[in-house]
This record gives C-alpha cells, sequence and structure tokens, in this order.
C-alpha cells in the first residue's frame, strides 16, 4: 500500500536566488516497509523535498505546487496544529549532523522522553523511562540505564545518532525520513547505522526516505531509487533496475564517477627517496588550567615512511587518526615532538631562513574546503602570484606563470582577476591545485583534497591531479577518509589509526589481501563495496 | 568594499545616525561663531526657564547659558571619544593579534592580563588615574583608554585566532611569506570588521565614560562639558529641570547616533547579512 | 569541579588581586608630586612634621622594591591604611558601606539579568514584528543613556513630579522608631529608582544580546529537531531555545559585573546612597587617596567575588562546563 505519494511537487526558492525552484513536479510513492532513496549531488533538491514533507523548509522557502498525500490527509495543506500532530508521530525526522541536532543542554534520555510525552499524552513518569531504556536496547546504544542521563557531548557520533534514531522511533512512525544520516560519520559507524536502520525498518515495517550523495549507500540499502539533478527527477525505479541497467546518461555518470573501480596502479621500480619519515611523534596537550592535569591526544606515534619521486602514498584514516596532522609535520606547519624528517637526507626540522623557504616552495599542499583556502579578500591571481614573487620573480613574469597554470587547471587566464566567491567547490580546487604548481614542488600533499566535491567533480579533479602528477614527475602524498579515493590514486597505502600505522602497503596488497583487522573493518565497511564488485565483474 | 557602502547607504538607520552625528560635529564647529564668548561666562539671571531672557535653554546655578555650553561641550566629548578610542584600539589591537597569532605561552600570559584588566572596575579605576594624575584632558583621554581596551583585545584576539586557523593562511606559509607579511596581508585584512565595529561603539562608550566623569567632578576644568553641566544641575533639579535634561539629551543623541552607525556598519560588513 | 581546578582558579584570584594592589602602587608612585602628600591628602599636605610621619609609616624613603612588598603584605593581612582626613581606618570605613552597595548592585544585577533575558526573548521570538521593533529601540536608547542623567530623569518624573518615590537617600530620616518590617519596606522604596536605574541601562545591554542569540538559536539544527518532533512554538522556546540563547548572556554578564560597579558609583552619587560610591564621590571631592585605593581593592574583590556567582550560575545551566 503506498504510504506516501509526492505529487507534481514544486518548491520555490527566494527571489534572487540562482533559480526559481528548488525542485520541480516532482513525482514518486513510497511504500509501506520500503527505503526509497532520494539520490542526487549537491544543489539537487533532495534535502528539500524531505524537509517539505514535515513542514521544515527553512524560511523563505515554500511548497508552491503539487501535494503530499499521506494516506488521504496532504501535507503540504495542514494547520500547524494538525502538522504538529504528524511530527514525530506517524512521520519521524533524523539529520546530517547529530551533534548539532541534539540539544546540547538536556540530557539524551530526556530529549528522548520529550518525544514520547508529546505525542502519548498523559503517561506515567516511570512508562516513559522504560520506554526509553527499552529504545535505547534497541538502537544498540550500550548500558542505556546510564546513557540516558548522560549530555550530547559525552557521546560519539554513532551513539549520537543511534539516540536520534531512537527519539525517531518512539512513536513506532509509519514513515522515517532520514536526511544524509551517515555522511557526517566516520566509515565504519556508517555501515553499523546503515545496517541499524536496515534492521529496524524490517522490524518495524515503516517506510523510509533515505537522502544521500553516496551511490554506494544506495546499492547497500535501497529498494527503490530516485535519481535527482538540479530539481529535476532524472529517472527511478527499483535500486536493481536504476543501478544495473541506468536509462539516464547522468545515473551512468554518478555509477561511474565513484572511484576505486579500475585497474590497480603498479608502484615504480625502488628508487632513492624525496621524502624520508623516521619515528615521528606528536602529542597535543590542552591545558586546562594553571594547575589542572592537561589532556593529551596522540596524532603520532612513531611514524615512519618514505616517499620516492613519481609515487603517490595514500594515506587512509578516521578522523583523530592523525593523518591531517602528519601532512602538517610534514610541511611544518606543526612542530613534531621527536622524530626526523629528511629531504634528499637532509633534516627539514633543523632548517631555517632561506633553507626553510626553498624546502616549503618544493613542498606544496592543497586543502580539503576549498572555501577556507583561497583568502576571500584577495583576486584569485593575487593569491597565485604571492608564492612567485615571495620567491624573487618579477610580477610580471609571475603574472604569466599563473595564467599559464590557471590555463592548465582548465579554468582559463581569465580566472586571474576574479575573486574566489565567483567560483564554485570544485573551480576553487582547481586554483588551490594552480596555486600550489606555481611553484613548481616536487612534493605535492592532498590534504582531504576532494572530499568536499560532488563525486562527477571529485572525478576530475582526481583525474587532473593524476595527469599533473605523471607530467611533472610529482611524488604526492594524498591524505583521505575514503578507501575508494586511495584505491584511485595511490600506488601504496598507508593506514593510520589514533597516530599510529596500521599497515602500509603496495595498493593491490592492501586491499586483495589486507593483513590488519582495521584495515580489513575499513575495507568491509565500503558503501556499496559488493554491489560494484558485482558490477565490475565482466556478465 | 564598494557593496558595503552601499549596504550601508541602504539602512536608514544608519543614515540616520549619520544624520545626527553630522548635527553635533556641526554644532561643534559652529559653538564659536554663535556664541563667541566663553561657555563659562554669566549671560543673565542664575536659573532662568527656557526661552526666557535670551537664552535658548534657560541658565544654570551660575546663570550660564545652556546652549552655549552644549554646543562649546560638544567638541570635548567628539575628541576625547575619539582620542581614547583610538588609544584604546591601538593596545587592545596590538595586543590582541599578538595573543591570537602567537599562540602558546604569549597568549596564555596575554589572556591573563586581560582578564585581569576585565575585572577591575573599570569606572573606578579611571577616577583613581584621572583624581591622581590630576584632571586635564590628557589624563582623561589615557584614562578612559586605559579601560576601554580589553574587550577590543579580546575581539581581536578571538578574530585573529580564526582567521589564522583558516587553510587560505596556511597556504600563505607554504608560499614562503614571512610571519609578519601574512599578519599584515591576509590575517588583520580579514579580521578587521568587527573590530572597527566595535571600535565605532567603543566611542559612544568613551563619551558616556567622559560625561560620567566630569558629573564626578573630575572634568577638565578648562572646558565646558555635558557631564559637568549635568553634574551642575543635580543640586537644583527640583528648581531648575533644564539645567540637566538638555545636556543628558545631548549625551544621548550622540550616543545613539554613533550607535547606529556602528550597527548599520555591522551589516554592511558582516557579509553574512549583506549576502541575503 | 575538580581539586586541581578549584585550586588554580583561586591561584587566579589570588594574582589578580596582587596584580591589582601593585597597580594601587604604582599609582600612587606615579602622581605628581610627593606620594606622602597623596596618601596624606589634603588633610595635612603642609604640615612637614606631619608628612615625615607618613613617610615613615609608609617605608617612603626605602626602595620601590621593599615598598611594594610592604604594601602587598599589608594588603594580605587587610590593612587598607587610614584615612588621615576622616581620622579613621579605611577598613572601617568600607565595611559600614558595603552593605547598601551590595543590595543596590545585586538587585540591579538580578533586575538587568532577569528583563534582559525576557524582553530580549521576546523580541527575538517576534523577530521583525512591531513588539521586536518597540524593544529594540528602546533598548538602543537605554543602551546609550548615560546612567546618571537617567537617574536624574527618574527622580524628575517619580519623586518631584509624581511624587511616588523618595529622591534620596537609604532610609526615611524618621527610621529609627520604624518596626523591622516597616524599616525593611522603607529601605526597600529607597532602592526602587536606584536599582532600577543601575539595572535598566545594563538591561537595554542584555536585551540585545538576547534577541540576538535568539534569533541565532532559532536556526540551530536541534530546534529543527524539536520541531520535526511535534513540539509547540511556546514548548521549544522554554525547553530548548531559552537555556541555550541565555548562555552568552549569562558569560557577558559576568564580564560587565565590574562595569556595574563603577555604574553604581555614580548611582549611589545621584541617590545620595550610603555605600562605597558615595564614598568614592566624597573621597574624589576631598582627594583622600587612601580611601580611593582601598576602595579600588575592594571594588575589584567584590568584581571577582560576583564573577564566581556567574560561574556558578553558568556551571548550572551549562552541563559541559560542570564535568570540564
Amino acid at each position: 500500500m503506498t504510504l506516501l505519494s509526492v505529487q507534481n511537487l514544486s518548491i520555490a526558492l527566494p527571489a534572487g536566488a540562482d533559480r526559481s525552484h528548488a525542485v520541480s513536479n516532482v513525482n514518486f510513492d513510497i511504500e509501506e516497509n520500503q527505503i526509497v532513496c532520494l539520490v542526487g549531488e549537491s544543489g539537487s533538491g533532495k534535502s528539500m523535498i524531505a524537509h517539505a514533507i514535515l513542514g521544515l523548509l527553512p524560511p523563505g522557502i515554500a511548497v508552491d505546487g503539487g501535494a503530499l498525500m499521506f494516506g488521504a490527509t496532504d501535507l503540504a495543506h495542514l494547520t500547524p496544529a494538525e502538522r504538529r500532530n504528524v511530527r514525530g508521530d506517524k512521520i519521524s525526522m533524523i539529520f546530517q549532523e547529530p551533534l548539532t541536532a541534539l540539544n546540547p543542554l538536556k540530557r539524551v534520555g530526556e530529549q528522548v522522553a520529550e518525544a514520547i510525552r508529546t505525542h502519548q499524552g498523559a503517561m506515567p513518569a516511570r512508562e516513559v523511562t522504560a520506554k526509553v531504556v527499552e529504545l535505547f536496547q534497541q538502537v544498540g546504544l550500550p548500558d542505556p540505564e546510564r546513557l540516558r542521563l548522560s549530555y550530547p557531548f559525552q557521546l560519539s557520533g554513532g551513539q549520537r545518532q543511534r539516540v536520534m534514531i531512537a527519539m525517531a522511533l518512539c512513536n513506532n512512525p509509519k514513515l522515517l525520513i532520514a536526511d544524509e544520516p551517515t555522511t557526517a560519520l566516520d566509515v565504519t559507524t556508517q555501515r553499523q547505522i546503515l545496517d541499524l536502520i536496515k534492521g529496524l525498518q524490517k522490524t518495524h515495517n515503516m517506510g523510509v526516505l533515505f537522502i544521500t550523495h553516496d551511490i554506494g549507500v544506495v546499492a547497500d540499502i535501497a529498494d527503490k531509487v530516485v535519481v535527482l539533478q538540479k530539481g529535476d527527477i532524472v529517472e527511478s525505479g527499483s535500486a536493481d533496475a536504476v543501478l544495473m541497467q541506468p536509462e539516464k546518461a547522468y545515473t551512468r555518470m554518478l555509477l561511474d564517477a565513484v572511484p576505486g573501480k579500475g585497474a590497480f596502479r603498479q608502484a615504480g621500480e625502488p628508487r632513492p627517496p624525496v621524502l624520508e619519515v623516521r619515528g615521528l611523534q606528536k602529542k597535543f596537550v590542552t591545558r586546562q588550567g594553571l594547575f589542572a592535569k592537561p589532556r593529551e591526544t596522540v596524532a603520532a606515534r612513531d611514524v615512519s615512511c618514505q616517499l620516492a619521486p613519481g609515487d603517490t602514498l595514500a594515506v587512509v584514516g578516521e578522523s583523530g587518526s592523525g593523518k591531517s596532522t602528519l601532512a602538517r609535520i610534514l610541511l611544518r606547519l606543526v612542530e613534531p615532538d621527536a622524530g626526523e624528517i629528511l629531504w634528499h637526507g637532509k633534516s627539514v626540522r633543523q632548517m631555517k631562513g632561506r633553507e626553510l623557504r626553498d624546502f616549503r616552495r618544493r613542498a606544496q599542499i592543497v586543502f580539503q574546503d576549498p572555501y577556507s583556502s583561497l583568502d576571500p579578500r584577495l583576486k584569485v591571481g593575487e593569491s597565485i602570484i604571492r608564492g612567485p614573487i615571495a620567491f624573487g620573480v618579477g610580477r610580471v613574469e609571475a603574472k604569466k606563470l599563473a595564467e599559464k597554470w590557471l590555463e592548465r587547471v582548465g579554468l582559463g587566464p581569465q580566472a586571474f582577476d576574479r575573486f574566489p566567491h565567483e567560483f564554485s567547490g570544485g573551480q576553487r580546487q582547481r586554483i588551490c591545485i594552480a596555486r600550489a604548481l606555481t611553484l613548481r614542488p616536487e612534493i605535492l600533499i592532498a590534504d582531504e583534497a576532494v572530499s568536499a566535491l560532488d563525486v562527477s567533480i571529485q572525478a576530475q579533479v582526481l583525474d587532473l591531479l593524476n595527469d599533473l602528477k605523471t607530467e611533472m614527475g610529482l611524488a604526492m602524498i594524498f591524505i583521505t577518509h575514503d578507501l575508494r579515493v586511495a584505491r584511485e590514486i595511490a600506488d601504496r597505502v598507508l593506514v593510520m589509526r589514533k597516530g599510529e600505522i596500521e599497515e602500509e602497503r603496495p595498493t593491490e596488497e592492501l586491499f586483495e589481501n589486507p593483513r590488519s583487522d582495521y584495515t580489513k573493518r575499513l575495507l568491509e565497511a565500503v558503501p556499496g563495496r559488493a554491489f560494484f564488485a558485482a558490477r565490475a565483474a565482466p556478465a | 568594499m564598494n557593496d558595503s557602502i552601499r549596504t550601508f547607504l541602504r539602512q536608514p538607520s544608519g543614515l540616520l545616525g549619520l544624520a545626527i552625528l553630522f548635527l553635533v560635529c556641526l554644532a561643534a564647529a559652529l559653538a564659536p561663531i554663535l556664541y563667541p564668548g566663553s561657555p563659562w561666562d554669566m549671560v543673565g539671571a542664575p536659573l532662568q526657564p527656557p526661552g526666557t531672557a535670551g537664552s535658548l535653554l534657560g541658565t544654570d546655578t551660575m546663570g550660564r547659558d545652556i546652549a552655549s555650553g552644549i554646543l562649546h561641550g560638544a567638541s570635548v566629548s567628539l575628541m576625547i571619544g575619539i582620542a581614547s578610542t583610538i588609544a584604546a584600539l591601538a593596545v587592545g589591537v596590538t595586543l590582541g593579534a599578538i595573543a591570537g597569532y602567537a599562540g602558546g605561552m604569549v597568549d596564555r600570559l596575554i589572556v591573563r592580563f586581560i582578564e585581569i584588566f576585565q575585572t577591575i572596575p573599570n569606572f573606578v579605576l579611571a577616577i583613581l588615574l584621572v583624581a591622581i594624575l590630576t584632571p586635564s584632558i590628557s589624563t582623561i583621554i589615557l584614562a578612559i583608554g586605559l579601560v576601554s581596551w580589553p574587550p577590543l583585545a579580546r575581539l581581536t584576539r578571538v578574530q585573529v585566532q580564526s582567521i589564522a586557523a583558516r587553510e587560505f593562511v596556511q597556504a600563505a606559509r607554504c608560499q614562503g611569506l614571512g610571519s609578519m607579511s601574512i599578519l599584515l596581508r591576509h590575517v588583520i585584512p580579514n579580521a578587521i570588521s568587527p573590530i572597527i565595529v566595535t571600535g565605532s561603539m567603543t566611542v559612544a562608550s568613551a563619551i558616556l565614560i567622559e560625561a560620567a566623569l566630569s558629573f564626578m567632578g573630575l572634568g577638565d576644568p578648562n572646558y565646558m562639558s555635558w557631564g559637568y553641566m549635568i553634574g551642575a544641575g543635580r543640586t537644583v533639579i527640583r528648581m531648575a529641570w533644564w539645567a540637566s535634561l538638555f545636556p543628558g539629551l545631548a549625551i544621548l543623541l550622540t550616543a545613539v547616533a554613533i550607535n547606529l552607525i556602528g550597527e548599520a556598519l555591522n551589516d554592511a560588513l558582516n557579509p553574512r547579512i549583506s549576502r541575503s | 569541579m575538580s581539586l586541581a581546578a578549584i585550586f588554580s582558579r583561586v591561584a587566579g584570584i589570588v594574582i589578580t588581586i596582587f596584580v591589582i594592589a601593585t597597580i594601587n602602587f604604582v599609582l600612587v608612585r606615579a602622581a605628581p608630586g610627593d606620594p606622602a602628600a597623596v596618601i596624606a591628602g589634603q588633610s595635612g599636605a603642609t604640615d612637614e612634621k606631619f608628612l615625615a610621619q607618613v613617610r615613615a609609616e609608609y617605608g617612603l624613603d626605602q626602595p620601590y622594591v621593599v615598598q611594594l612588598g610592604a604594601y602587598l603584605g599589608k594588603v594580605a593581612t587587610l590593612d587598607l591604611g587610614y584615612s588621615y582626613r576622616l581620622r579613621r581606618p579605611v577598613k572601617d570605613l568600607i565595611a559600614e558601606r558595603l552593605g547598601p552597595t551590595l543590595l543596590l548592585t545585586l538587585s540591579a544585577f538580578l533586575i538587568s539579568l532577569l528583563g534582559g533575558v525576557v524582553f530580549g526573548a521576546l523580541a527575538g521570538v517576534r523577530h521583525g514584528k512591531i513588539s521586536d521593533l518597540a524593544i529594540s529601540l528602546l533598548a538602543l536608547i537605554l543602551y546609550a543613556t548615560p546612567v546618571f542623567w537617567f537617574g536624574l530623569m527618574l527622580v524628575l518624573l517619580f519623586s518631584i513630579k509624581l511624587e511616588w518615590l523618595p529622591a534620596f537617600g537609604y532610609v526615611d530620616m524618621r527610621a529609627g522608631s520604624f518596626g523591622p518590617f516597616a524599616y525593611a519596606l522603607d529601605v526597600l522604596k529607597h532602592l526602587c529608582l536606584p536599582a532600577l536605574t543601575l539595572g535598566a541601562i545594563y538591561m537595554a545591554m542584555y536585551a540585545r544580546l538576547m534577541r540576538a542569540s535568539v534569533i541565532e538559536v532559532a536556526a540551530e539544527d536541534y530546534i529543527k529537531t524539536a520541531r520535526a518532533k511535534g513540539l509547540t512554538e511556546g514548548a521549544i522556546l522554554r525547553g530548548h531555545m531559552l537555556r541555550n540563547a541565555s548562555l552568552p548572556v549569562i558569560t557577558f554578564a559576568g564580564l560587565q559585573v565590574g562595569a556595574m560597579i563603577g555604574g553604581a558609583v555614580v548611582v549611589e552619587t545621584v541617590f545620595s546612597w550610603p555605600g562605597l560610591g558615595r564614598l568614592i564621590f566624597d573621597a574624589v571631592t576631598s582627594r583622600d587617596y587612601p580611601v580611593l585605593l582601598g576602595l579600588f581593592l575592594v571594588m575589584s574583590i567584590l568584581v571577582i567575588a560576583v564573577n564566581l556567582l556567574t560561574d556558578l550560575i553558568h556551571r548550572l545551566v551549562d552541563p559541559r562546563l560542570a564535568v570540564r
């Protein structure tokens, strides 16, 4: 039976937005006991649809056509009181970032209890508590009696999302809306939450509307898929049909753009390393007060590795593994506590003044966030030429150089006189690459450089980096949380966990035959792994 | 920048603030022409109500003209407000920028120093300073500057810290730029707009502190001041409300105008609002 | 709060007090003229014998370091010096004036915090409506009003024109014959205007902050969660917005305590309230420096004490602080 029928839905954006409608004429149904995945890149309007169902659209954005039929009621036209009756009762919702989605000042058990009390009327306090404990058990939270008295900041990201799920389930909803519920989580946690949602959906006979940008996640859990692009439905249908035999080019592109499916890269002949790291140690100490015991976080414990010219080393790890700190230590943006960094056999840690500047010039970095890695007040060209000028290149010469590199990264020299805010995320990342390469480095460190990008853009930037690497004979260190990206670009992979190296091997060996349990778990957690393996296999 | 000016000019409250402030400046400029004599001179009988005996706003206990006092007081208020804010900015921005950019031990020391200064009841310290160093324009500016810098230092520190953590600053370091040029070319320009806003509001609070000091009898005895006039009118409020009402209104209008400008500046320089 | 944290807190307070005492010391030495004359005030500046006595007592012929050490030692033993003008120890002068000041500042503090939170929340929730505009405008004006003038205008309105409330003093002159209840009531009547004067200015400040904070909190994800739970707007405001939105207000109020005590000085002057502020005014007028210096120190300690109080409130409201 149809649970929710989205009929000709249009959502209007305020005047001055980049388009008039977030989505227009969207049609799809959610059946009982079915997981429908709404998949699309950023700006596709997928989240807007989810918010429209519960009337949670931000101010200025409103449904201006069509209907959201939930049984006999049209959710798009409810009074505030009617809407409140539906929210959290028949339909509930979980969000992307569980830390901000929970009130930081209230105990988590109380936040769930509040949802129960709102819809169950006068229920005795003891029963409410019992229900909370039962729910916490159901979503797999440890020690529910104790944990319900905790505050959100005391829980891990995965636990917070479990609390959100418990809150969503407390009134046995018919429909659960999940808006990118695993995007902010580490890959192993993502796997657990996906399994949990799928399991609960079955036991509760719920309909689930699952919003995601990751087609791997879709492959893992969807019964039905709706592909969105810029506010329009590209295609929809059963998961098998859409994923295995996509009809539309856009869907095929989404599937093909997922990294890490082709042949493995092979490491080149062993050569003397450009960069060698020995026994690196780093602890971060946060002081709490004059006499309080400081808190310590280990970012690197005895980390050693080598990088040869022309090699790409991927450093993979979950949040808190110390992978980004490693990148910053290598560039001496962060000083290590102990250990040695050798550049062509010379100690980087002992470099000063001119020598250090020379090293910095030869080792460049591209950062994760394309929005904070360019000075918003400077024209793009100005940001780029400051480097060469600092090394004594004349202004005219530097400008020529910058224009050449802007051309090479696919933006054209006219980008020189424009400001960062005029560019998209992918374009900005290209600018950052141009900025790094203008200094003719020998080592390029990419710190999650494609993580903030949509898959289609991600694929393009990865290709660009690859071409440039070959062209310039760069040695590259690629920091990423995404094993698929590592597989796509690296010759060797180094897996880090809590500041320690779990294992470091050539890519093929690591993927085909992982040694450490942790690596195995990481690999198993990659979304859509089975699907892509099946898809790649010759039919 | 042009965008910011346009956003500023689109706000009626900011324009109103500018207009009032312009009038205050005009009053200060016209004082020697409209009332060429000293504002301390007796012009008529004491405690004359407004509109009588040729005095627009009445006279005080000594027969001095209130209107003349207000016009002559304008320049003193503005001058002290602006000068002490510049002093506070010089100290606050320097300390805050050093703390935010250097981090570590230097940061902890400066933060401690700021905290101590924020604990001190600042008006009492100002009283103490002016009283001990004897009241004059320069000691008043010194005292107000010395008690007004901590919030500016705090703000600058937080701003610099947040900008310095941005990736474009790290990128600049990798590009081979020196610390000083990163601080001056990347960090400060991006951190400056909230500091400008708070700085402009500091002028208003400095004017209020100056008024309170002269109300307490700690004004420069050579210059007529609004606060002094209210203080002098306090004892005769039952007989002559005008002696304290009008100078107070002058302070109020000036401070409101500056705050209005500050708020409009905030909206104009804060990209989050001006973009939408 | 761990033992170490308490210890470091106490150490911080001691350091602060000694820095303030040092400022006192430096101020007297920085004053133009003979420090002995500064300490003696205008009372006996011409009497050479008397100045010699002061010099000996304060060890003014010793090196600065020794003098500073001696002064800090005195502060540590709560010896705040002697007012040669009033011929009494500064400590006693301050002790008898402390009560009224505490009464005034604490009432003003509560009025401003409660009023600020309530009006600010109201304006924030009605963002853009008439009531928001009215509250915001009033707050803008009050924020720019000189405290002492505002007090005078209240006197003009409520005491002189309407004759509702007493304009000056702490208690009626005939209060000696009042019973304890009538006495308290009379003090309360006298307290109204000064507390309102001092409270209103800060209320305006907190209301502005609270308004901005409520608007910001309203855009938080957990408010969306609360809405998705089916809570009414009223329940969302009470259960999720108020506490979160008042956090920055409490922090700010803690920072403003110093300024508020400074404000009490002028308010007490306006209303002839027999507290520390009034004592400052008298000491300024007669250039009685030992009293001024002692007052500065005591008022700073008062600020530290109220800061501890706001810290405690903060910890009650925000569980994240209590654990750390």
